[in-house]
């Protein structure tokens, strides 16, 4: 019965993934593709939940669809883009090349996950490494955060050195005087 | 292996440490008294290279850091070295070209030094992810140094172009590790190189770890500027400042090299020389790239009127030598890769420590506008002349020597694959030659017009005179003496083969 339940969630979330993605690089109007998008984030969260990654599924709710989609809606609007200037970026070549190679892409992909034999796994079949459910969720948080502080401080430490350029650069890149 | 071993690192933590001092002082002084910022980085770099130097004297075999996620062998050193010798020319130019702008000369310098950290980090890569933050941090530099010249449209169209590109890139390259992760279960390099990555293209991880492979080549060959990934070259190496193209064309360009020599090592390291079927496709898959590359960069270099532009052609074919060398796949092209950025160093760099002064004179990088160089700056003209008969392959020269090694290595490899592409490869020299050659008839053979902005330059200043001189003596002595470099990087080949 759980199963069952949860290959249904599988494909209601699969739906709700590829649907809103589908609609948000179609809409012209940059805020509604952008409030698509966060739906497309929520669908990955409650994926993220069948496959007991709860940590994941709120990192993914908290960061992509909360912080970065206010972002992009602030940048939006500061922006302010009008119909015609829509319009203007319009060329039936440039799409129809975007979607032959998106469509490249997909089949590549498909054909690798088949030849992989990853299509035999089934749905609902839980990650490795997650052995009950209860004690995957108490430990998720720590089996994140020990590898984050011991094996992986390295590029962690250098992330925030990026973070520092990234900031540098916007103060160069935006600020009005420099004095 | 699993020890931590901070101190290995020691030449990323000077670079950190004076770039939070910089960013200290940055903070503290007005905008024209930048000189302590300026200060802190040139410290930093100059110290950094000589501990690298020192350690690549100490070195025995290959020593880890941070329980083996951090790398330190022959090649390592001898990248970390090329890094920081690119960084103090860049720097040396870069104060140059700063007198003309009158605002962000601590954040120029700033975003310089994140930029040099990054490839140093770069050279001792072991795992992905420290192998994706730290081209990012070279990346992300790179995105704001572009569009440092906020005014000019052009630095900010180069700036858009390369980040959008760039972000693309990015993501390929993410979506390559994830599958090379999921067919391997790890992050590490040296466990897909020990794993047989090679022995399960045939298995049913195998098509994973190839698309994953695929991918990965994807993003890098956009470091490099391979074709099809170089539609951001041209564009992005005319609408940046002088110095950043300089530390472009050189630093990011061999900082893709490094990870592309390191992944491809990983992933198809045991096959080398034994000719397994599924190496030779992968080695026809980069012949094919290197060729495309290589034409697409000599052809489009013909008809510009733009020396940046032509430059940014013309490094497009670069890589598509350098590529020649990873089709090789043997220890004869991994040394002739090294080599021949070891002669693109000095030779780029002169040549681009040049154009930042000409610049200076004449507002313009028009190739028209160099008539009359050669008697009004003679040893200018005598600079730019050895780097571009350098950068087209003429006999003394060190670029000569570089591209020698390259055919050799691919010669050797007997097949019809390799036969071609080496016939690819000499159509490119040959076309070089002619454009190259037009920039240098120009110099010599055109008067300057009349009330024309070419005048004799004057006030070079040390720093500038002191790389003029080494790029110039650089170019002569990897032509002439060739065994020590050879033998650094035979050094540096075998110790990234050994892994």
């Amino acid at each position: 019965m759980e199963k069952q339940v949860s290959t249904v969630f599988f494909w209601i979330f699969a739906a709700l993934i590829a649907g809103s993605g589908l609609i948000a690089i179609t809409r012209r109007n940059a805020v509604a593709t952008a409030m698509w998008a966060s739906l497309c984030f929520v669908g990955i969260a409650g994926e993220f939940i069948l496959m007991h990654a709860y940590f994941l599924a709120v990192v993914e709710v908290l960061v992509y669809a909360g912080a970065i989609m206010v972002l992009f809606l602030f940048v939006i609007m500061l922006i302010n883009l009008r119909e015609e200037d829509l319009k203007a970026t319009e060329g039936a070549q440039l799409h129809i090349a975007g979607a032959l190679f998106s469509l490249g892409f997909l089949g590549a992909l498909v054909w690798t996950v088949r030849r992989a034999g990853l299509f035999d796994i089934p749905l609902n079949a839980k990650y490795v490494g997650a052995e009950g459910t209860a004690a995957a969720a108490a430990g998720e948080t720590a089996q994140l955060a020990v590898p984050l502080f011991s094996d992986y401080v390295l590029p962690f430490e250098i992330v925030s050195f990026l973070l520092l350029s990234a900031i540098v650069g916007s103060v160069l890149i935006t600020k009005r005087r420099l004095s | 292996m699993n020890e931590w071993n901070i101190g290995l690192a020691m030449p990323e933590w000077i670079l950190a440490i004076s770039a939070l001092v910089a960013l200290f002082l940055d903070a503290r002084t007005p905008y024209h008294r930048k000189e302590g910022v300026g200060n802190a980085v040139w410290i930093g770099v100059i110290v950094a290279t000589l501990w690298s130097i020192m350690q690549g004297f100490g070195l025995d075999g290959k020593e880890y850091a941070f329980r083996g996620r951090y790398g330190l062998d022959a090649f390592s050193v001898l990248f970390k070295v090329i890094f920081g010798i690119t960084a103090m020319f860049v720097m040396a130019m870069s104060d140059t070209w700063l007198k003309r702008v009158d605002r962000g000369h601590g954040e120029f310098r700033l975003l310089t030094i994140f930029a040099t950290m990054g490839m140093f980090f770069v050279a001792s890569v072991e795992d992905f992810a420290t192998l994706f933050v730290a081209l990012e941090l070279i990346t992300v530099s790179f995105y704001c140094l572009t569009a440092f010249k906020r005014n000019d449209v052009r630095s900010i169209e180069a700036g858009i172009k390369y980040i959008v590109l760039g972000a693309l890139a990015s993501a390929f390259l993410l979506l390559g590790i994830a599958f090379i992760y999921g067919a391997t279960g790890s992050l590490l390099l040296r466990d897909l190189a020990s794993s047989g990555a090679a022995d399960q293209i045939g298995h049913a991880g195998g098509a994973l770890l190839q698309f994953g492979v695929l991918l990965t080549l994807v993003g890098l060959g956009f470091k490099i500027a391979a074709v099809p990934f170089q539609v951001w070259t041209p564009d992005v190496y005319e609408g940046a400042a002088s110095p950043v193209t300089a530390f472009l064309s050189m630093g990011s360009k061999a900082a893709g090299f490094v990870l592309l020599l390191k992944v491809v090592r990983a992933c198809l390291g045991p096959m080398a020389d034994s000719g397994l079927a599924a190496a030779s496709s992968w080695g026809a898959l980069i012949a094919l790239l290197a060729g495309l590359t290589i034409l697409y960069g000599n052809l489009g270099a013909m008809w510009q009127g733009n020396l940046k532009r032509l430059l940014g052609y013309s490094s497009i074919g670069h890589a598509g030598y350098l590529l020649m060398g990873v089709m090789a796949f043997n220890h004869a092209g991994f040394t002739a890769i090294l080599y021949y950025l070891m002669a693109y160093l000095f030779t780029v760099l002169g040549v681009f420590a040049v154009v930042v002064l000409v610049n200076g004179l004449t507002k313009s990088h028009r190739v028209d506008d160099y008539a009359g160089l050669g008697r009004t700056n003679p040893f200018l003209a005598l600079v730019l002349t050895c780097g571009l008969l350098s950068l087209a392959g003429v006999p003394p020269l060190a670029g000569f020597f570089g591209k020698f090694l390259i055919f050799r290595a691919v010669i050797a490899k007997g097949t019809v694959v390799a036969y071609s592409l080496a016939a690819v490869g000499s159509l490119g020299v040959v076309v070089s030659m002619y454009y190259y050659l037009c920039v240098v008839k120009r110099i010599y053979m055109h008067e300057a017009p009349e009330n024309g902005p070419m005048k004799t330059i004057s006030g070079i200043s040390r720093p500038m005179m002191a790389v003029l001189w080494i790029c110039l003596i650089g170019i002569f002595v990897l032509g002439f003496f060739v065994q020590p470099f050879m033998s650094l990087a035979e050094q540096a080949a075998s110790a990234l083969l050994a892994g």
